[in-house]
């Protein structure tokens, strides 16, 4: 091997990345800060692993907890926490890191006696040499730590039960040998109770053992001479007894490991069917209450316990989508708990221990939690796969504890079949939001297309006629000399008319946009502009008039141009319409409540009363508008109904006042106020 | 008149409207070429290159952007484009695509024919030596040494208002888009800060303009930019 040619198995890390091994010892605690510490220390992020050995006996329940309480506070000190199954520790640790371009590897120092190491193979020992290029951390424990108990008891009867057949096949071989008498030889009667251990050993490790006690002791008795006595004389038969234990001993041991294995197999089978069956469940829903109840309904299937969903509204409130129990308020805390701070809370975990469920958030990707799933673990009912189907090694409690065993605790893998079945109801559920939002941008950009396209199709197809016949019949009053006084006249009319029409339309096509809900182009526009440009396009229909301006200085609105300058044309125009010429207009700015007013007040007939509202209607005209003065005041009630419209759009209001001494006061009040800071440097 | 009359090619395809634009055109003494179509055009535009163009901006055939940017790769000639009000955002595509000016729907005579003159006075200054100094009514502008005068009354500018100012003047009678005017004044880097350029048009108003509400030289284009006006 030379350096040239790389490891095909090395990772390529990029970055530094810390995994943490953490077991049931207390010691690990310890060893979870300190690789949050390393971590920190080099921006990194990190993982805590918990390894479960296929086909060993299980932990404790205690111990159980403790690795959950371990990972729970990796998990809060900001580590990305796994739970993984492997033959060995190493083996599993070392395929994590790899697979996740791990380069450092925190372990902690062993507390037990060598002899264990020898036994069992080192832990550090693999570690290091399977590492490669990967460091290897040894944290030593802080203080002598206690022994822990492996595992606890289970009931005396249940212990007796699974003794019972290796003390009758013992007796049996016992009695067969005695009533043979002596038409067996010796090493027949050893066979005899060979094959009774054999029997007992099915059992299980503890009745192997015993059976095999039993069966030297009453070898010993009644077969070996000097019969009727413990004592041995020939070395031949302590190398029987020596190879009667050790039987007993190992196929117990053997038969154990593999009853666990296949129990523990077959509860990962149901597991992944029961995700399974779930994640197919949740591809189908075609709402969030779809998945919820298949949440529920797989979660009592899978967990034999029941579950409610909660689904969080867009408000923040959680709010029960599906399960059977109603939850009590401090119930809905720790969920709300849970989903707030997507975490797993209650029983079970370091937030709210007490609580009588467990609630996991339904994640949404990394930046959100759709609500919780919340399972009662207390009301969890006795009917399930594991009490029912797996065959409980006798002598010792559960292999997997679940929600039954002490009726208070879940298990890891019941935890991460929760957390999977959360997480896929969570992803479910993004996805049906998803799906919703693109229906409704869809919708949204169909609607604007077609509001667009007949925007473009009345603008031009309108237009264009009345572009044609403004621009003929200016053509023929220009450069027709000899037309009379009357066909001048009419030729004004046609004008005139034509550009009236165009007013409708530019009115009609601004209130299709504000209503629509079209973007606006903001930005900030002095209102000496905005009144101005107003004024320059309204120049013929005020020709002659009073109009007293007065506008503080430097105050601009954040608003369209375009659509405010029509607002104001408007205002000016209906002012014009409805008051008779000689009548002043004023227009006044200020700054007014964070933004900017402006009034257009005039002194005509002001408004009827009690309509000072119903003029921004669309269609509506006042009374005096039929009384033409004159004035020609004929409109189609749209050029205020477009001033609210516009105002509005902005956030802004409009309303409409008599005014004192006669005349009325349109007052508008637009976002806005001094020029922007870096605008008004030079 | 012994100079030969200017021809104006007129790209629309309403009939009724091209002869509304011949009659108004031909009465003032210009020379108009017709075209229908896109194609139509750009053959007219090669074929016998016109003083200027007037062009409808909502062809069937396509889009009159695309002939505009294919003439100003090889012609100065002035473009003035017609096109419908509310459609601001085509017209300063279309300006800052390199038309010269612009007419919004429905316009009449007195309108396109001071357009189309202002449009070919500056196709034309452009081959004349810039004068250092420019006048506009009651508005006096010595380029060389700085100083503006409205009606004989000096005025003070800040350098920036000053820029605006001569920007303005020399495309005297023609819209200056909002992008135009950032870029000449500001530099490349601002073309979108338009609130910079109200800022000091609000202030440059205030110093030419008698009255800045209601101005009479420098007037707003809404939603497209500002014109000085030269007459």
């Amino acid at each position: 091997m030379t350096a040239l040619r790389p490891d095909p198995d090395a990772a390529w890390p990029t970055r530094e990345r810390i995994l943490v091994c953490l077991g049931p010892s207390p010691a690990s605690e310890r060893l979870v800060r300190a690789a949050q510490r390393i971590a920190g220390g080099m921006h990194a992020p990190w993982h805590a692993v918990h390894v479960d050995i296929t086909g060993a006996p299980p932990l404790s329940a205690e111990d159980r907890d403790r690795v959950e309480a371990h990972l729970a506070l990796a998990e809060s000190l900001g580590g990305e926490v796994a739970r993984l199954t492997g033959r060995s520790v190493a083996g599993a640790v070392l395929e994590f890191a790899r697979d996740h371009d791990v380069t450092r590897i925190v372990a902690g120092k062993p507390t037990h006696g060598r002899w264990r190491d020898r036994l069992r193979g080192s832990l550090l020992d693999a570690l290091i040499r399977g590492s490669g290029d990967i460091e290897i951390h040894v944290i030593a424990p802080s203080e002598p730590l206690p022994r822990r108990s492996t595992a606890i008891a289970a009931s005396p009867g249940k212990q007796l039960a699974g003794f019972m057949p290796g003390l009758v096949a013992v007796a049996g071989a016992t009695a067969l040998g005695v009533a043979a008498g002596d038409r067996l030889s010796l090493p027949d009667d050893a066979m005899l109770f060979l094959f009774a251990i054999m029997i007992a050993a099915l059992g299980g490790r503890g009745p192997g053992i015993a059976a095999a006690a039993g069966a030297v002791a009453a070898y010993d008795f009644f077969f070996v001479p000097p019969r009727y006595t413990f004592a041995v004389y020939d070395l031949q038969n302590v190398m029987t007894f020596a190879v009667m234990f050790t039987l007993g001993t190992a196929m117990g041991s053997l038969v154990a490991r593999l009853r666990h294995a296949e129990a523990a197999s077959r509860q990962r089978e149901r597991r992944t069917a029961t995700l399974l069956a779930f994640t197919a469940a949740a591809a189908r829903a075609s709402d969030v209450a779809d998945v919820a109840a298949a949440v529920v309904s797989h979660i009592e299937d899978g967990l034999a316990a029941p579950a409610a969903v909660l689904i969080a509204a867009g408000d923040g409130t959680l709010s029960a989508a599906a399960g059977l129990p109603p939850l009590a308020p401090q119930e809905i805390a720790v969920a709300r708990w849970a989903h707030d701070h997507r975490r797993a809370a209650g029983r079970g975990t370091e937030t709210q221990p007490e609580a009588r469920l467990l609630a996991v958030p339904l994640w949404v990707g990394s930046d959100g939690s759709a609500g919780a799933v919340a399972v009662q673990i207390e009301r969890a009912r006795r009917r399930s796969y594991l009490s029912g189907e797996l065959p409980r090694p006798a002598g010792k409690a559960v292999g997997v504890p679940t929600p039954r065993d002490s009726g208070s605790r879940i298990g890891l893998e019941d935890r991460a079949l929760l957390e999977a079945i959360a997480r896929q109801a969570g992803v479910a559920i993004a996805r049906l939001g998803l799906a919703a939002e693109a229906r409704e941008a869809e919708l949204r950009a169909k609607a604007e297309e077609l509001r667009s396209s007949l925007l473009s199709t009345v603008s031009h197809d309108l237009r264009t006629p009345l572009a044609i016949i403004t621009g003929t019949a200016t053509a023929l009053r220009d450069e027709s000399p000899a037309l009379t006084q009357g066909q001048l006249e009419s030729l004004d009319t046609i004008v005139d008319e034509a550009k009236r029409l165009e007013k409708i339309l530019t009115n009609l096509l601004a209130i299709t946009r504000v209503e629509s809900g079209a973007e606006l182009h903001r930005d900030w526009v002095p209102v000496e502009e905005l009144v101005g440009s107003a004024l320059e396009r309204t120049e013929a229909v005020l020709a002659g008039r009073d109009v007293q301006i007065d506008l503080a200085t430097d105050i601009g609105a954040e608003v369209d141009p375009i659509l405010t300058e029509q607002l104001l044309l408007n205002l000016l125009e209906n002012a014009a319409k409805h008051t008779p010429p000689e009548a002043p207009i004023e227009i006044r700015a200020f700054r007014e409540a964070g933004g900017v007013a402006i009034e257009i007040s005039d002194r005509g007939p002001g408004l009827p009363a009690g309509a000072e509202d119903q003029v921004f209607q669309k269609f509506f005209r006042g009374p005096e508008t039929r009384a033409a003065r004159g004035v020609r005041a004929a409109g189609a009630g749209l050029g205020l109904a477009v001033c609210r419209g516009i105002a509005n759009a902005h956030g802004g209001t409009i309303n409409a006042r008599r005014r004192p001494g006669g005349g009325a006061t349109f007052h508008v009040w637009l976002p806005g106020g001094d020029a922007p800071a870096e605008a008004a440097a030079p | 008149m012994t100079q030969p009359a200017d021809s104006i090619l007129v790209v629309e395809d309403e009939v009724p409207m091209r002869r509304f634009l011949r009659s108004a055109l031909t009465t003032h003494g210009f020379r108009v070429i017709e075209a229908g179509t896109l194609r139509d055009a750009e053959i007219a535009v090669t074929e016998s290159p016109p003083d200027a163009i007037l062009l409808d901006l909502g062809l069937p055939d396509g889009d009159g952007l695309d002939l505009l940017r294919r003439i100003r790769e090889w012609s100065t000639a002035p473009v003035i484009v017609v096109s419908a009000r509310g459609r601001e955002d085509d017209k300063v595509i279309a300006l800052d695509a390199g038309a010269d000016d612009y007419l919004t729907k429905p316009f009449g005579t007195s309108e396109l024919l001071a357009r189309i003159r202002v449009a070919l006075r500056h196709a034309r200054a452009q081959a004349v030596t810039d004068d250092p100094v420019i006048t506009l009514g009651p508005i006096k502008i010595d380029q060389a040494r700085h100083e503006v005068s409205v009606d004989g009354r000096p005025i003070h500018l800040t350098p920036i208002e000053f820029r605006l100012l001569t920007m303005l003047a020399r495309n005297a009678g023609k819209v200056m888009t909002h992008r135009q005017l950032l870029h000449e004044v500001w530099g490349p880097r601002s073309t979108q800060h338009t609130h910079y350029l109200r800022v000091h048009m609000a202030a440059l108003r205030r110093k030419v303009e008698a009255d800045p509400a209601r101005p009479r030289w420098l007037t707003t284009e809404p939603g497209v930019g500002y014109r000085l006006r030269d007459e």
